[in-house]
């Protein structure tokens, strides 16, 4: 039987977004996402790395030309927003986590936003979906580990891998 | 699509398994893991061509290549067309039927393999990004996709004219292997022959914003000239020779787009013809500068020379004025290039020209002209830091290996975003274009420029002058040239963050997501931290914690000495390194290049202890102490003592025996009398003087000993580096070198000793974090709690932005309404239950 397969051209989700950017011996398109559970809280805390010239970049494609990741609390801000909304996480039995925001801050070459789930879990399973930056770059890559349940659980999130689970129990 | 993570543990054990694998000597019997077991075992044997020192061996040999290339720009058309003669000089022992071309611009044909090996929507595609579905998802491509495919169609790619012919114009017989050409030469060449032939080729010129290639052009359709302008960067754009090697014999391997290349050294003679109001920037010294450059400009070249600052060859007025016109006539570029091993360029109408001269006192080129070419789009941003960024790799880098030997070192502002080759680089960072016309540009992109200007300027030491593989181990060039640039960062400005520090690699190397460095580069996961981040991070490591900086200065340099103008190998860095450090480093060579394991040191535990005396008088009080100290910790008794009641004992203090009057500790003749003959026997015993003096030494010294006990969580073997605090508030260092853990990989106890009454408070494994150690949690004594960076921040005082404020309203708002539906929903309940009574009755 002849498949029909849909084509769906991606809409411009925001303004300018698919420009393309040349590969960069100092661009890395890499991410770092810490999901840990706090011994002493028993909360999942979330800590996101990004290089800050990703961040420039994206952030000036995300919000326009006069975004500056380095001196604008207002960019900081509106990117921090974007990362927390391109992160998503649920229990293996599909209930979604809601996050709080803690805050953001830019330390050295990386900048970094941190996220907490003010509850106490003890999952034998999550699921996280993560696309940060991965609808402006193809080739974006975003490392997470999830720490404090036995030995590290590590996956390297690619731009179509959609909800990935992680088996807790070691 | 769900994936499940739990079977990832298992892989990467078969992954650091694979080395004992492939070893002959394998541990048969028990879970013993030899960490020290000596690389040899790994390595390709040493040989005449390659010693086991690491240094080239007596019969070294490398081929050698000389190009002669004539090649006309149309830019209407966007084409090149060219004609090139190639000497080939065969210094091999081996007799050779035929020689094999790289052809790296068939990777933009349609059917190559590049093309058709890549995986919809894959890792690691230097193109655009497109997105897999999945049940509730359709499977979906971005605009990019659609503008690459179209114009795929459109244009054809690759070499569209390519005949080999020798000498005397006779068509030689070649095979066409995807980017690989084999060229049947009519007669064998034999060693140490030369062969001469010629390769006429064309081939249309890709727009890099589309293809994302390493070079092609691009197009400024905005300019006041009708019709716009272009940048056009050549690179990979010529028919090369594959190199012959020793170690693999023809390295072709086709080409994939990620793993780059290897070449071999010779001299250039090439000519361009461009556009006449084009300014080339090449590899190599211009010959004909006169025939191009007016005389003014001559002159301004000449000044450069010992400027202070650098000077304008082409002010960006007259480029201005350039990019605003354009012409129909056409100027011949000459440049020449000696033993280099490729050759790269770029041109455009839009360039203004800046240079410097950068003098190496003492030097072979005692004078190199380093120089930037860019358009207005560059702005200041070049014009400050291009040319100055340049002469600063050239100090930092050559006082690491060897002086500059080019004659020019050139940063070219274009498509690419950071791109190298000898002599030439191309560096992507632009400045912003305001509403009123000014430009500015972020401090971040600032920092990308010099970054990136240092990083492949760099390149020209690593590997373009030491001429490693990158097609195989990208990490070779990569890798040394990232802890290089992170050098030459921090010698610019230390105030900025420039990379390599140990503790921004933990998170990638405690993942369970990786490859060994020590991966063939087109089967790498992720390259960034792979090829670029953890081999610099390692180089780091072993200068500024386990060589110190002149053992492993001397021994980088030597390796760089040693590979200057030639060929190494993995195995010839490793051994270099550690014979001109006389350090055995093996083990450091297999934790980091061969395996995935971490760095994780875990103090369990600290015992103290003291030198018994044997002297009962001294000792048994000290026991009695100790026995009624764990006696007293007992809760129990505790709370009965609290509550005053009265024991068996005490109510009964007519029932008495011995053991009521002579208690454990107490000091009793038969003591006395053993200490005494003890002391008897040391004066007897004549091995026994020596006993007795280190006995009454140690007694007089009275000094304080600890016993660490530390695991090693991590799997890579380091040195324990301690931080000791005092009760007396002193501080002080200790470094265990990591042959330690030589015999129990796992697990080690190490004996400190401090004078008298220097009692420790605290230790701490790793304190200046100068390891990678990747969990701190477990590195103090007594035991901490480390704030994670989420506690960290909230102690600061957080105060909720705008945003955040925004968010947590929205958030309680959901919640309440969730609330509200859910009592709603009760209430509809209670209210339908209740009407159904009603009915009932």
């Amino acid at each position: 039987m002849l498949k029909v397969v849909k084509i769906f051209l991606i809409t411009l989700v925001i303004g300018g977004l698919w420009s393309p950017i040349p590969l960069s011996a100092h661009q890395q398109k890499t991410g770092q996402t810490t999901i840990r559970l706090n011994p002493r809280s028993g909360h999942l805390e979330i800590m996101h790395r990004f290089y800050v010239h990703d961040a420039e970049h994206a952030a000036g494609l995300i919000q326009g030309p006069h975004a500056d990741i380095i001196a604008s609390r207002k960019t900081q801000e509106i990117f921090s927003g974007y990362i927390e909304k391109h992160f998503n996480i649920k229990t293996g039995a599909g209930r979604t986590l809601t996050p709080t925001s803690v805050g953001y801050e830019l330390d050295g070459k990386f900048f970094w936003v941190y996220q907490e789930i003010p509850e106490k879990l003890n999952p034998k399973s999550l699921s996280v979906t993560h696309t940060v930056l991965m609808d402006i770059w193809a080739d974006q890559q975003n490392l997470v580990n999830i720490e404090g349940f036995g030995p590290i659980k590590s996956h390297t999130f690619k731009k179509n891998d959609g909800a990935i689970a992680f088996d807790l129990r070691h | 699509m769900k994936i499940v993570i739990t079977s990832l543990c298992a892989a990467v054990v078969a992954i650091s398994g694979f080395v004992s694998a492939a070893d002959a000597v394998k541990q048969t019997k028990g879970t013993f893991q030899d960490k020290f077991r000596q690389l040899d075992e790994v390595l390709p044997t040493p040989n005449i061509y390659r010693n086991a020192a690491g240094e080239p061996g007596h019969k070294y040999w490398q081929q050698k290549v000389d190009y002669k290339i004539k090649a006309t720009l149309d830019e209407d058309k966007r084409r090149l067309t060219a004609s090139e003669t190639i000497t080939y000089t065969n210094n091999s022992p081996d007799t050779l039927r035929y020689l094999w071309l790289q052809l790296d611009q068939n990777k933009f044909k349609k059917d190559s393999m590049a093309e058709t090996a890549t995986a919809f929507a894959g890792i690691g595609r230097r193109g655009p990004s497109n997105r897999t579905g999945s049940r509730d998802k359709a499977h979906g491509f971005s605009m990019q996709e659609i503008r690459r495919q179209q114009y795929m169609d459109d244009h054809t790619f690759g070499y569209d004219v390519l005949t080999v012919s020798d000498t005397r114009g006779k068509t030689l017989h070649t095979a066409l292997v995807g980017t690989n050409l084999r060229v049947d030469l009519d007669k064998p060449l034999k060693p140490g022959k030369s062969v001469t032939f010629t390769v006429d080729f064309a081939f249309n010129i890709v727009d890099e914003n589309i293809i994302y290639a390493r070079g092609g052009y691009e197009h400024f359709p905005n300019d006041k000239r009708e019709g716009g302008n272009d940048i056009f960067m050549f690179a990979q754009w010529f028919p090369r020779l594959h190199a012959y090697t020793d170690y693999e014999a023809w390295t072709n391997k086709e080409f994939l787009g990620r793993g780059e290349f290897t070449l071999e050294f010779g001299d250039y003679d090439v000519e361009m013809t461009v556009p006449a109001d084009h300014i080339v920037a090449s590899t190599g010294v211009l010959d004909n500068a006169k025939n191009v450059l007016t005389k003014e400009q001559l002159n301004r070249l000449e000044k450069a020379k010992t400027a202070q600052r650098p000077v304008f060859v082409v002010t960006a007025e007259e480029a201005l004025e350039n990019e605003a016109e354009g012409t129909d006539k056409t100027k011949t570029w000459k440049f020449s290039a000696d033993n280099v091993r490729d050759f790269a360029w770029s041109t455009s109408r839009k360039f203004m020209w800046d240079a410097k001269g950068y003098r190496q006192k003492g030097a072979e080129q005692d004078l190199v002209m380093a120089m930037s070419f860019y358009p207005k789009e560059g702005g200041d941003l070049w014009k400050k830091y291009s040319t100055e960024a340049v002469i600063h790799t050239m100090e930092v880098y050559s006082r690491f290996t060897f002086d500059y030997p080019y004659p020019t070192a050139q940063s070219v502002n274009g498509p690419v975003g950071g791109m190298e080759y000898p002599m030439i680089s191309f560096n992507g960072p632009r400045t912003k274009l305001h509403k009123d016309g000014t430009r500015t540009y972020s401090l971040g992109m600032k920092k990308y420029l010099i970054g990136v200007v240092i990083h492949e300027v760099g390149h020209n030491y690593f590997p373009m002058i030491v001429n490693s593989d990158e097609r195989q181990w990208t990490w070779m060039d990569e890798g040394l040239n990232s802890f290089l640039d992170s050098v030459a960062g921090n010698e610019w400005d230390p105030s900025e963050s420039w990379g390599s520090e140990p503790k921004d690699i933990t998170g990638y190397m405690k993942s369970s997501v990786q490859v060994p460095v020590m991966t063939q580069s087109d089967s790498v996961l992720r390259l960034g931290p792979n090829a670029y981040s953890k081999p610099a991070t390692a180089l780091m490591i072993l200068r500024e914690t386990i060589l110190g900086r002149e053992l492993f200065d001397f021994a980088f340099k030597e390796y760089a000495r040693r590979w200057k103008f030639k060929r190494p190998t993995p195995s010839d860095f490793f051994r270099t390194m550690e014979e001109a450090s006389g350090v055995d480093l093996d083990w450091f060579w297999r934790g980091w290049f061969y395996t995935t394991d971490h760095v994780d040191i875990s103090l369990d535990k600290v015992f103290e202890l003291r030198v018994d005396t044997k002297d009962p008088m001294i000792e048994k009080p000290i026991k009695a102490a100790e026995a009624e100290e764990k006696h007293n910790k007992s809760l129990a008794l505790k709370r009965n003592a609290e509550a005053k009641m009265t024991s068996w004992m005490q109510k009964n203090p007519d029932v008495r025996d011995f053991y009521d009057d002579h208690k454990t500790y107490d000091i009793v003749d038969a003591d006395k009398k053993a200490y005494a003959k003890y002391l008897k026997s040391l004066a007897k015993d004549p091995d026994a003087a020596w006993q007795k003096a280190v006995h009454e030494r140690a007694l007089k010294d009275d000094k304080s000993y600890y016993v660490l006990e530390f695991s090693n969580k991590g799997g890579l073997v380091m040195p324990i580096i301690l931080g000791l605090e005092f009760a007396d508030g002193s501080r002080s260092k200790e470094y265990i070198p990591a042959e330690i853990w030589r015999r129990t990989p796992d697990m080690v106890r190490k004996l400190l000793v401090f004078p008298k009454g220097k009692k420790l408070k605290q230790v701490v494994v790793d304190p200046d974090w100068q390891t990678a150690d990747t969990d701190i949690d477990n590195n103090y004594y007594p035991r901490q709690i480390i704030p994670s960076r989420v506690e960290i921040y909230k102690g600061r005082g957080y105060r909720p932005s705008r945003m955040k404020k925004w968010m947590d309203a929205e958030k309680k708002k959901a919640e309440k309404a969730k609330k509200d539906a859910e009592k709603a929903e009760k209430k509809a309940d209670e209210k339908a239950k209740e009407m159904k009574k009603e009915t009932a009755s």
